[in-house]
């Protein structure tokens, strides 16, 4: 039990457009051999939360977001986390910004 | 930027990737935890970055004294992350005690695009809830009674009618860059005639650095790079008003797309669908998608390029001998061109296209001898509308020509562009019909 991760993970200013326009998730992420890092979670998300599957890139670009969308851990900048390999910890609050016009 | 010198060329590339580690505590307290990273290198923490947004923002509202005391400022609202920050940025302001506080008296405006896109139902409701609990004056309209209806204010029983004539409007233009930019225009369009009606002096929108940027590189493609400055600028009076001094003021133009999406998480903003034509479509279908991928990809690897186009283009001011304005977007037109410049080639090539052979039969006939000036295809109406389509695109930009070109139906165009369009024209006739007895 101990083992899987309760986060939360919301997309804002038109991101949400490709969740179902449904910005906040409650996730949990299952148990895994490898620590649940973010550049793990957005594979994870293009496959179990994206609704919208034909536009996936505009969410993700190579391993990555697609440029011009921000991500913040718990009100923190992920660039000062170590980006795609910060590891997620229990009751992370993950949210995912766009910059782009129009979503 | 850097250097062309071609063998350093690709040190000075690699040098401006982050090498060391970031420094975590934040640049200005040197005590707190950092936050946000700004520009890959500067490190703020929350109350310290709280601080700096509001310092720039107020900075740029306070330059050069734009606003009087007591002035009625129209603050637009579309729901977009920007535009719900200058609300709670604005709202903020008329809060504060004594000599900080902002001093104008602001009338929010919502328009309600709904009728152009998938938004959900309870939308409108939301913002009225949020403009509610700011307790100041406010007002929603809806986007299709602002272009056609004198009395926009009040509900008007036409309302459908005129949804029709603005969906027509772009299901009649087949480009998407033409369309996007058709919406701009009509955008525009609609909050200048509601400042008027509701006798605000003052405008303010929420355009960010980000978004200032790439409009003005996709001004620049689009053939309106002499109107960049009445899109991009902090003030831009509206000269085609005599009686009203109508300006536009930009508050959020210094202040970066990830500035703004930072104060909006930690005040805990939420945002609305704010949808273009362009939402969610891929890059390669319109010029300002393109040109909005371009800056994107560069200032990942290079963070200032969002801020060096942006001051570069601060440094193209109009040029103040233009006195002619285009009746679609009240910019300005190029009319004391050489006539070989690429405004009369393409002005010329779309004629041809316009017309079809005939145009250029008639004007080889025209070369050859001048007698054959009666050889109109009567009896139907195409003719008249290609005529009428004609004489509006002299009124027109450059731009707005090939939006009006690729425009199959000219009935659905706001009244006051046709009639102003005949006015012109009488104008002109009279003149003619004068200019005998003018010495
Ligand atoms: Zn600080
Ligand atoms: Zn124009």
């Amino acid at each position: 039990m101990d083992k899987v991760l309760n986060i939360t993970t919301e997309f804002t200013s038109g991101l949400q457009l490709l969740f179902g326009n449904v910005k906040k998730h409650k996730l949990v992420l299952p148990e895994a051999e490898k620590p649940w890092t973010l550049g793990l979670l957005l594979f994870w998300i293009k496959d179990n939360i994206l609704v919208d599957k034909d536009k996936w890139y505009l969410f993700l670009k190579g391993n990555t977001v697609r440029p011009g969308i921000i991500v913040a851990v718990n009100d923190q900048d992920w660039e000062l986390l170590g980006d795609l390999n910060y590891q997620i910890k229990n009751n992370d609050n993950i949210t995912f910004i766009s910059t782009l016009h129009g979503g | 930027m850097c250097s062309v010198n071609e063998e350093e060329g690709a040190e000075v590339f690699e040098v401006l990737k982050p090498i060391e580690p970031l420094e975590l505590k934040c640049r200005k307290c040197l005590i707190e935890d950092g936050n946000v990273v700004l520009q890959k290198k500067f490190v703020y923490c929350k109350t310290c970055f709280m601080s700096m947004v509001t310092h720039k923002f107020r900075a740029t509202v306070g330059k050069s004294k734009l606003v009087n005391r007591g002035e009625r400022v129209l603050v637009c609202v579309s729901g977009s992350q920007s535009s719900v920050s200058l609300l709670h940025m604005i709202w903020t302001g008329l809060q504060q005690s004594t000599y900080k506080r902002l001093t104008f008296d602001p009338v929010v405006l919502y328009i309600d695009e709904s009728v152009l896109y998938d938004y959900p139902q309870d939308q409108v409701n939301k913002i009225q809830e949020l403009f509610e609990k700011y307790g100041l004056t406010y007002r929603i309209v809806k986007f299709a009674a602002a272009i056609y209806s004198d009395n926009c204010l009040d509900e008007d029983t036409n309302i459908d009618q005129y949804n029709d004539k603005l969906q027509n409007i772009f299901s009649n233009l087949s480009d998407l860059t033409l369309k996007e930019d058709m919406l701009m225009k009509l955008r525009k369009r609609a909050i200048t005639k509601l400042a008027e009606l509701l006798k605000c002096t003052r405008i303010m929108t929420a355009e960010n650095e980000h978004k200032l940027s790439i409009r003005l590189l996709s001004n620049v493609a689009l053939g309106r790079g002499s109107q960049i400055s009445l899109d991009i600028g902090l003030a831009v009076n509206n000269k085609n008003n005599d009686k009203t001094s109508l300006v536009t003021i930009r508050p959020m133009r210094n202040l970066s797309a990830k500035e703004i999406a930072y104060y909006a998480l930690f005040n805990m903003l939420e945002d609305f669908m704010h949808s273009n034509f362009l939402t969610a479509t891929s890059e390669d279908e319109s010029i300002q998608k393109t040109t909005e991928r371009f800056v994107n990809d560069l200032q990942v690897d290079f963070p200032s390029t969002v801020s060096t186009i942006f001051r570069t283009g601060e440094k193209i001011s109009e040029k103040t001998s233009a006195i002619s304005y285009c009746l679609l977007c009240q910019g300005i037109m190029d009319v004391n061109m050489s006539p070989s410049s690429a405004m009369e080639a393409t002005k010329y090539s779309k004629y041809v296209s316009l017309m079809g052979v005939k145009a250029l039969k008639l004007s080889l006939n025209y070369l050859k001898n001048e007698n054959t000036n009666e050889k109109k295809c009567d009896g139907c109406k195409c003719k008249d509308k290609q005529d009428l389509k004609e004489e509006i695109i002299e009124s027109l930009c450059y731009a707005c020509t090939h939006i009006i070109q690729d425009l199959q139906s000219l009935d659905d165009l706001p009244e006051e562009i046709l009639n102003k369009h005949k006015e012109k024209l009488q104008f002109k006739k009279m003149e003619e019909q004068i200019k005998d007895f003018l010495l």
